[in-house]
């Protein structure tokens, strides 16, 4: 045995951290993450996690719903325990200064010290990352533009929620909360594993050009030198006064020479501007994009990498919360929870999500081999 | 003068992927995420100052202090 995930409901913070410890059994874990309902006190659950789980590397945050045992689940704390067979070493870092360049580099720098390499030296085949964010920093941009200039080993995540709430959000550090930060851990995995990033959107020949923007309230004022609200509109044949109606249908996006989205979604309309869920950059020019079938694209993109793969002794999933109420407005989250039927998963439904940059209406996943 | 982004948007990819085509990917993403797409630029592209600037910084956090 070199993994096991476990669900506990529990309400007290106590008995719930024992129930997930009795739960992994004799495993001796190298690494844990976990992701919990925000219902529960960070702080509490933080001590009585650690309580029981001791000096153990691990990671999580606040959800706005736990993927544990399909489908989505809300209310609970979902942890995946991993031990040396699977994860050889973990170490965790916490940035708690967002706006300081420094603290990222030093963070990163902590990590690759503890393996005795410079950060730039770490290799991406040997090393993975994965992080979890404050979901209401909107530092999420930055933090990982940081990260992945400093290394080339791939950071996985994303933000963490508090069940829509938007009020509050917290990250895990070994198990102890912190607000207005990010978590990071570098992983040395002992068996080969698998990174999916997957939306569901046809990439359109339409284009729109950032010609003005307001990086830190991510707002564009307008796109191809007209008012952005206006010109999205008539991109998608629509008035200013259904467009923001069709947010969930259409995003844009950043699409590579390989032909691969990296999504931002408009999350409403602010007088002639729009405000999105990620920061736009003066100049980017995005394609629109059109919403396609979710169950399809993830069992599509997930079957293939589960082939690559050969088998899977465990997931963790980053799934975006509107992808969640897409599924859930089709009635197709028993559907979407079929896919990860015999492959213990564990996950969140987040308010953005983690891979080389921040992302919108994505899934991003880490699949590890079982050989 | 013209290429010199083009020309450091190379550098930067030599650096950190010196030949491996999955960070070479991985790097071009990333500087989509940044606003420079290595797409645009060719050995004819004007210069651009902020752009070069932006890319000298990335060269030197990789190179340098990390």
């Amino acid at each position: 045995m070199s993994v096991k995930t476990v669900v506990s409901t529990h309400t007290d913070p106590r008995a719930c951290a024992r129930e997930l410890r009795d739960g992994i059994g004799n495993l001796d874990p190298t690494f844990v993450t976990f992701f919990a309902t925000s219902k529960l006190d960070p702080e509490s659950l933080g001590a009585a996690l650690r309580q029981q789980f001791g000096e153990v590397p691990a990671i999580g945050c606040t959800t706005a719903g736990e993927i544990g045992g399909r489908p989505q689940r809300e209310g609970s704390v979902v942890l995946l325990a991993m031990d040396a067979d699977s994860i050889r070493s973990a170490q965790v870092e916490v940035i708690s200064d967002l706006a300081r360049e420094a603290a990222t580099r030093h963070a990163v720098n902590t990590l690759a010290a503890g393996r005795g390499e410079a950060a730039s030296a770490l290799a991406p085949d040997k090393y993975l990352g994965m992080v979890v964010h404050d979901g209401l920093s909107k530092a999420e941009e930055s933090i990982m533009a940081r990260i992945t200039a400093l290394t080339n080993v791939p950071f996985i995540g994303g933000s963490a929620g508090d069940d829509l709430v938007f009020r509050r959000t917290f990250v895990f550090a070994n198990f102890r909360p912190h607000t207005a930060a990010s978590a990071l851990a570098l992983l040395e995995p002992a068996r080969r594993y698998e990174i999916l990033k997957t939306q569901s959107f046809a990439v359109l020949d339409k284009v729109l050009e950032v010609t003005e923007v307001e990086e830190s309230t991510r707002t564009v004022h307008s796109f191809n030198g007209r008012p952005a609200a206006q010109e999205f509109a008539t991109l998608l044949g629509v008035s200013q006064s259904e467009l923001s109606d069709n947010f969930r249908k259409y995003a844009v996006g950043l699409v590579t020479r390989e032909g691969e989205p990296y999504v931002r979604s408009a999350q409403q309309v602010q007088g002639k501007s729009l405000v999105f869920y990620c920061q736009l950059k003066q100049g980017m020019r995005l394609n629109l994009l059109e919403a396609r079938d979710i169950v399809q694209k993830t069992r599509n993109d997930l079957t293939s990498k589960l082939a690559t793969l050969g088998s899977c002794e465990a997931i963790v999933e980053f799934q975006c919360i509107n992808r969640t109420q897409e599924l859930e407005s089709k009635n197709q989250s028993l559907a979407y929870a079929e896919l990860f039927k015999g492959i213990p998963t564990i996950g969140l439904a987040t308010y953005g999500e983690s891979y080389i940059g921040h992302l919108n209406q994505t899934s991003t996943m880490l699949l590890f081999g079982a050989s | 003068m013209a290429g010199r982004v083009k020309h450091l948007i190379d550098e930067l990819i030599q650096l950190r992927a010196a030949g491996n085509p999955g960070v070479a990917c991985f790097l071009r993403a990333h500087l989509m995420l940044m606003g420079i797409d290595p797409e645009r630029y060719t050995e004819r592209s004007p210069d651009d100052a902020n752009k070069e600037q932006t890319l000298r910084q990335m060269i030197h956090d990789f190179r340098g202090k990390s």
